[in-house]
């Protein structure tokens, strides 16, 4: 297997608007198709012919210069003036291994004069920018490469996603979206080695393909200095542009069998580098298959979960501290997928808030628990939590009226809660907002206090009347830096007069320590855990 | 838009590393190949560095600008390029390309006064003062504050 000469396909038939080649490093032609013939405006190409006999009449062609590359084993492009037509033709070749070379032919839009030669000396002409590969090329490397060559040669995939990108077709508009690409492509292109072959893959993404490094230190270096690169500044229409990457990668041998398999394999470790933070890279390994599906069926299965009504609200009782009274609940969103698992709130919030589902949901739940509490004795109130997000568009006001409205629920009854999360985004917008729904009666609680960066500053000028607190401060009430947090916590509620509910509380000694200190209000399995709408009647 | 004269004035942290004269080597290089192609791209300005940092300022094109700044973002002899300022600039204020050694540490000063002398720079005849001042305070500022 090892000397045998590589049969390939037979590409005559083969209908692309590329012409493509295969030739061997003396350039003999081993297959073509008919574009290739047309594009070089010449007889039809046959094998076993040379492809130098086809060239004569271009006079562009340094021949010398040509065997000399088809016997190095970088990738390269040429672009030459077909003098029959006047026409560009650029050509990329691509070693398929030792002895076979890959030439793909396309011809350039007529405006297009430059010799752009990637790897000829580049300070000459200094306009010429590195070009990207083509697509097509790719996949034929990919389908071509010889397994049996593999214990010499390695192969391996750098799969790079530009991050927010759509915000900034949607902000800046999409020429500067182009040519964030362009550049984008071009710094990808600029810092790959010259053997690497580089090319755009459909919206923002680009790929490098690594042969004959060693892995995975080498995907893994360039895949960090990407990544830095591409955090950097754009210049574009007048403008300084910013935007981030992710990267995903795959190597041959190392996760991934197959080399057809590598795209593929690098776009699940993409997608796991992405729920990462921006910036971050992940090696494909088997299992993140897995986890790339679930995670896809999750978010099928979210976006079909409200019209399938797999959401339902769970009320948590809270009780007055001094008559031990039900005073209000709290609305828990509950999901239970295609009538089976049960998938936690912390797995499909952020979900929903990456998708965007975030704000139909969130409106369901407003409308829910407004409806449910209007059933419910006057004296308890209803708290709602809300994402950061529901209130970037500018809309949460009108639902909030809405639900109001509908249900009938008076506006005192109805509380939300508010992670510390909120304050770091659009602070101004925010506020007012804020300051408009506490108007209108309703009450803003900060949820999760002390596992953030709340400081008094905010708790002074935010129109909070409630504190609630987290409850891994309560379940480690037992050690003496939870209580001091705790102490802390509540005079600091006595002192601007909010009004302070502890979370999770388990245990009657708790409870006593948490009256004692002056708490107002607590929640938590030692009361009631979560039940549905049906049960909460019975505890009122 | 196409002709217009737009500014770019920006400061990184040097990656460069090694003695003196590894550093002064790497300047000249830069300096060198700085000239030519500003030149032939009809870009003028000035870097300045010291231990530390460069700062820098380009005037040209837009196009050009975005081109030579797109070469230099991946240089890796320095990062965390922070951008002060882009924008359209009414005239060139400097008629050439410049560098100059911007620092206080008097040995070093004299390590690199030869790259200073080379391209007759005198920043306060050439330069707009507010440029000057701010790139000035910042390299100070940063000359003695290892990253
Ligand atoms: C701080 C700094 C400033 C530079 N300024 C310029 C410049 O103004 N013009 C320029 O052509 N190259 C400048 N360079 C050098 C470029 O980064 C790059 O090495 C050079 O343009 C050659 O690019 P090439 O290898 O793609 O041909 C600078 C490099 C550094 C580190």
């Amino acid at each position: 297997m090892h000397n045998a000469i590589p049969q390939f396909q037979d590409i005559s038939q083969l209908h692309t608007g590329f012409g493509i080649a295969y030739i061997d490093t003396s350039g003999k032609i081993l297959s073509a198709n008919t574009a290739f013939t047309r594009l070089l405006h010449t007889q039809p190409v046959q094998p076993g012919h040379s492809i130098f006999e086809y060239v004569q009449h271009i006079r562009s062609v340094d021949v010398m210069h040509w065997q000399h590359t088809l016997t190095c084993p970088q990738a390269g492009t040429l672009e030459i003036a077909i003098p029959e037509d006047k026409s560009m033709i650029r050509l990329q070749w691509t070693a398929l291994n030792q002895d076979h070379r890959l030439i793909i032919a396309e011809s350039l839009p007529s405006d297009h004069t430059l010799l752009i030669q990637r790897n000829a000396d580049k300070t000459e002409n200094h306009e010429s920018q590195p070009t990207l590969g083509h697509r097509q090329q790719l996949h034929q490397i990919l389908a071509d490469w010889e397994t049996d060559q593999s214990e010499n040669r390695s192969l391996a995939v750098i799969l790079i996603g530009l991050s927010q990108f759509k915000k900034i077709n949607e902000t800046l508009g999409y020429d500067t979206g182009d040519q964030v690409l362009k550049l984008a492509g071009q710094r990808i292109a600029r810092v790959s080695r010259t053997d690497d072959f580089v090319t755009a893959l459909d919206g923002d993404k680009f790929i490098v393909l690594q042969t004959n490094q060693t892995q995975p230190a080498s995907v893994v270096t360039l895949a960090k200095r990407l990544l830095e690169l591409l955090q950097r500044p754009f210049l574009i229409n007048g403008r300084q542009v910013n935007t981030n990457a992710c990267v995903g990668m795959a190597i041959l041998h190392q996760g991934t069998d197959e080399a057809k398999n590598l795209i593929q394999h690098a776009e699940w470790a993409l997608a796991e580098a992405k729920k990462q933070a921006p910036g971050s890279h992940c090696i494909f390994e088997p299992g993140l298959e897995q986890r790339a599906l679930e995670q896809h069926n999750l978010e099928v299965g979210l976006r079909r979960a409200l019209l399938l009504q797999e959401f339902q609200l769970f009320y948590q009782p809270q009780i007055d501290m001094h008559n031990r009274k039900i005073v209000g609940c709290e609305a828990l969103l509950r999901w239970q997928k295609s009538g089976k698992d049960w998938i936690s709130p912390a797995q499909f919030i952020p979900l929903a808030e990456s998708m965007g589902e975030i704000h139909t949901i969130g409106k369901w739940v407003l409308q829910t628990a407004c409806h449910d509490a209007a059933r419910w004795p006057a004296n308890i109130r209803v708290a709602i939590n809300v994402s950061p997000l529901q209130f970037e568009d500018g809309s949460l006001i009108h639902h909030i009226q809405r639900a109001l409205h509908m249900s009938g629920l008076d506006p005192q009854r109805l509380e939300l809660e508010i992670t510390e999360g909120l304050l770091i985004r659009n602070i101004e917008k925010t506020l007012e907002q804020l300051w408009h729904i506490q108007n209108m009666g309703v009450t803003i609680a900060m949820d999760d206090f002390g596992t953030g960066f709340s400081s008094l500053n905010y708790l002074n000028s935010f129109p909070f009347s409630k504190i609630k607190i987290d409850q891994s401060f309560i379940r480690s009430l037992q050690t003496e830096k939870s209580r001091a947090l705790v102490q802390a916590i509540l005079s600091l509620g006595q002192a601007l007069n909010m009004d302070t509910l502890a979370e999770g509380v388990e245990t009657e000694e708790q409870l006593d320590y948490l009256a004692h200190n002056g708490c107002n209000a607590v929640q938590g399995y030692l009361i009631s855990k979560p039940v549905p709408v049906e049960k909460i009647l019975e505890l009122f | 838009m196409k002709n217009d004269l737009y500014q770019l004035i920006y400061l990184s942290h040097s990656e460069i590393c090694g003695n003196d004269s590894t550093i002064r080597e790497e300047i000249e290089q830069i300096l060198a190949i700085s000239r030519q192609n500003n030149r032939a791209a009809n870009i003028t300005g000035a870097l300045m560095f010291n231990r530390n940092c460069f700062a820098q300022v380009l005037e040209g094109t837009h196009h050009q600008i975005q081109q030579t700044f797109e070469r230099i973002q991946c240089d890796p002899r320095h990062s965390n390029v922070a951008i002060l300022d882009f924008d359209l600039t009414p005239a060139r204020r400097f008629s050439e390309w410049f560098m100059a050694y911007v620092g206080e540490n008097s040995d070093t000063r004299q390590a690199f006064e030869q790259i200073q002398k080379t391209p007759a720079f005198d920043p306060h005849q050439l330069m707009g003062e507010r440029i000057y001042d701010l790139l000035h305070t910042h390299l100070h500022a940063a000359e003695n504050y290892n990253l």
